[in-house]
């Protein structure tokens, strides 16, 4: 698919991600350009530049390019300073040793806040001055863990839920916010995140959050409803409905129309017909693992050696989703005889 | 392809010669958008038998063109100038099977004719290929998805159509033949058919007009 036709254009950003699969770093936005390397799960990448569905970084003094949806926030980072108490009038010293110089004396019970350790010595500091402590007079700070700070720009929602305008239920809902909503992360208080929604800005119960967004899956062939492989997302929908894909063809093997595969075309008038299948959350993963398996078509593969490659699509409505497209090797072997469905729709192939 | 002239020979280790090698190896060029396409230049010849380069026995070739191979003997593509191989292929094993273990949850799936051919095969494309045919490694393949294989029952017809959805589903994808063979590569696995006849010849046959064929069942 060209990123033309997905209406998506180039923003310079300065993000970090983390990889949530081994992730194929290429030399260009495609599947189809040379992979430089794999870069392991769950490495934080700095990203520099997003064009489309892509994401561009470096990896072992390599740049390139890979898909966006492989990719996570990355959380937020650890706190440099550890709140300790001292169990004793403890001394501040220059170094990390009993024969520095003493700068002067902490209290017992003082709070301090520890930035750094070097063997049994901790770095910290006191009325202004810098130097280091004996750790074994120092305790943990009781009850107060370092503040979680998310980095997260974005949430998605997992559920038809309330945004309300504070963080109990007994607030007034503002208004429900649909499934699958991408709502702007803002701050998180006792189990409840402050995000700004379609409905306003206000507070949403966090287990009705995630963040990654959770795709519908768009299918054109058997995966319809009614149709032989609809079993393996029978009772796993919360919502199916028909949409179309613009800028791809729709093909059959002559004399085996069972089969179907879409593939992009640069011609934006051609489109295929999709039923788009909104997973339940709680049946997400386990829903695309089966898809993916049936359709043989595994991440950490190389994607043009594949039947099928699960891509993000957008629909004529620029909603997003997953699709099984033919991957390339495949297509171009099995359209040189294939029949084009001119319907675009697997339901009047004939 | 039937009107390429073509000679063909075995080799002591069975394999092919072609006068002018690569049948059937894929190009995808940007030139050539989505349609799969022998590689210009590379023809291949008519299916007048040729003879073994050493012994001079004779090469036995069907009406459909697909040379005759012994069950489990392995075939392909030499170069008959450097009797460099560049392309090799094997049955090496041919199962008829009422059912097959679901490659998606616990449950086993029948046939939608009368069996399951369950057909093992090797294949290899030698990493030359691209100076062979000049073109880039990337772009040359062979397809080994079941649709590049037809059977020749016993009264001589040929079937194409032998895919179902439920040869489809069949066994994991660990055990199951890729869908391509790259330069370099050396692949086998299962390839899962659907067919009406229990005995007959099964052929690898990607372009529909001369490949190889070995026997099945009877």
């Amino acid at each position: 698919m060209t990123l033309a036709a997905l209406g998506i254009g180039a923003t310079t950003v300065k993000l970090t991600k983390v990889t949530t699969n081994n992730l194929n770093l290429r030399s260009g936005r495609s599947t189809s350009s040379a992979v430089i390397l794999t870069i392991p799960q769950n490495t934080k990448l700095s990203i520099t530049e997003v064009i489309g569905d892509w994401s561009k970084t470096t990896h072992k003094n390599k740049s390139g390019w890979v898909s966006s949806a492989y990719l996570k926030n990355a959380p937020a980072t650890t706190p440099t300073a550890v709140k300790k108490i001292t169990t004793n009038n403890l001394n501040l010293r220059q170094a990390n040793c009993t024969s520095s110089k003493i700068l002067l004396s902490i209290p017992k019970g003082t709070t301090i806040s520890v930035t750094s350790t070097s063997g049994t010595w901790s770095k910290t500091s006191y009325k202004s001055r810098s130097g280091w402590v004996a750790s074994a007079y120092l305790k943990n700070v009781t009850g107060s863990k370092p503040p979680t700070k998310p980095s997260l720009s974005y949430r998605w929602t997992t559920a038809n839920v309330n945004v309300r305008k504070g963080n109990r239920t007994h607030y007034a809902s503002l208004g429900v916010v649909p499934f699958n909503e991408r709502v702007t992360y803002i701050s998180s208080s006792s189990g409840w995140s402050k995000v700004k929604t379609t409905k306003g800005t206000g507070w949403i119960s966090s287990k009705y959050l995630k963040t990654n967004e959770q795709y519908a899956v768009s299918v054109y062939g058997t995966l319809r409803k009614g149709q032989s492989a609809y079993h393996l997302l029978r009772g796993r929908t919360v919502k199916e409905s028909t949409t179309k894909l613009s800028a791809f063809n729709m093909y059959l093997k002559p004399n085996q129309t069972w089969w179907s595969f879409i593939v992009p075309t640069t011609t934006k008038s051609r489109t295929v017909v999709v039923e788009r299948m909104d997973i339940k959350p709680e049946s997400y993963k386990s829903a695309l693992a089966s898809l993916d398996k049936w359709e043989r078509y595994d991440a950490n593969k190389p994607l043009a050696d594949q039947n099928y490659n699960r891509k993000i699509v957008t629909d004529i409505n620029g909603r997003k989703s997953w699709a099984y497209l033919g991957g390339s090797k495949i297509s171009k072997y099995l359209t040189q005889n294939g029949i084009r469905v001119n319907s675009g729709d697997y339901l009047k192939r004939y | 392809m039937k009107n390429h002239s073509r000679k063909i020979s075995p080799l002591n280790s069975g394999l092919l010669v072609l006068a002018i090698a690569a049948v059937g190896v894929g190009v995808a060029t940007a030139a050539s958008g989505n349609i799969w396409q022998s590689p210009s230049g590379l023809d291949v010849g008519t299916p007048a038998a040729g003879t073994h380069p050493m012994t001079g026995a004779e090469v036995k070739v069907d009406r459909f063109d697909n040379v005759e191979k012994a069950a489990g003997e392995i075939a392909g593509l030499v170069d008959e100038s450097t009797e460099k191989t560049y392309f090799t292929i094997q049955v090496t094993h041919a199962e008829l099977a009422d059912r097959c273990d679901a490659r998606v949850g616990a449950g086993q799936l029948r046939p939608t004719r009368t069996k399951f051919l369950i057909l093992d095969v090797k294949a290899s494309l030698a990493s030359s290929v691209s100076e062979k045919v000049g073109e880039k490694t990337g772009d040359l393949y062979m397809p080994l998805v079941a649709e590049a294989f037809s059977i020749t029952t016993g009264s001589g017809e040929v079937r194409k159509n032998l895919t179902s959805e439920t040869a489809w589903g069949c066994l994991d994808d660990s055990a199951l033949l890729p869908a391509v063979v790259n330069p370099g590569q050396s692949v086998r696995g299962k390839v899962v058919l659907d067919v009406a006849d229990v005995s007959g010849k099964v052929a690898y046959d990607p372009e529909g007009n001369g490949g190889w064929s070995w026997p099945y069942g009877g």
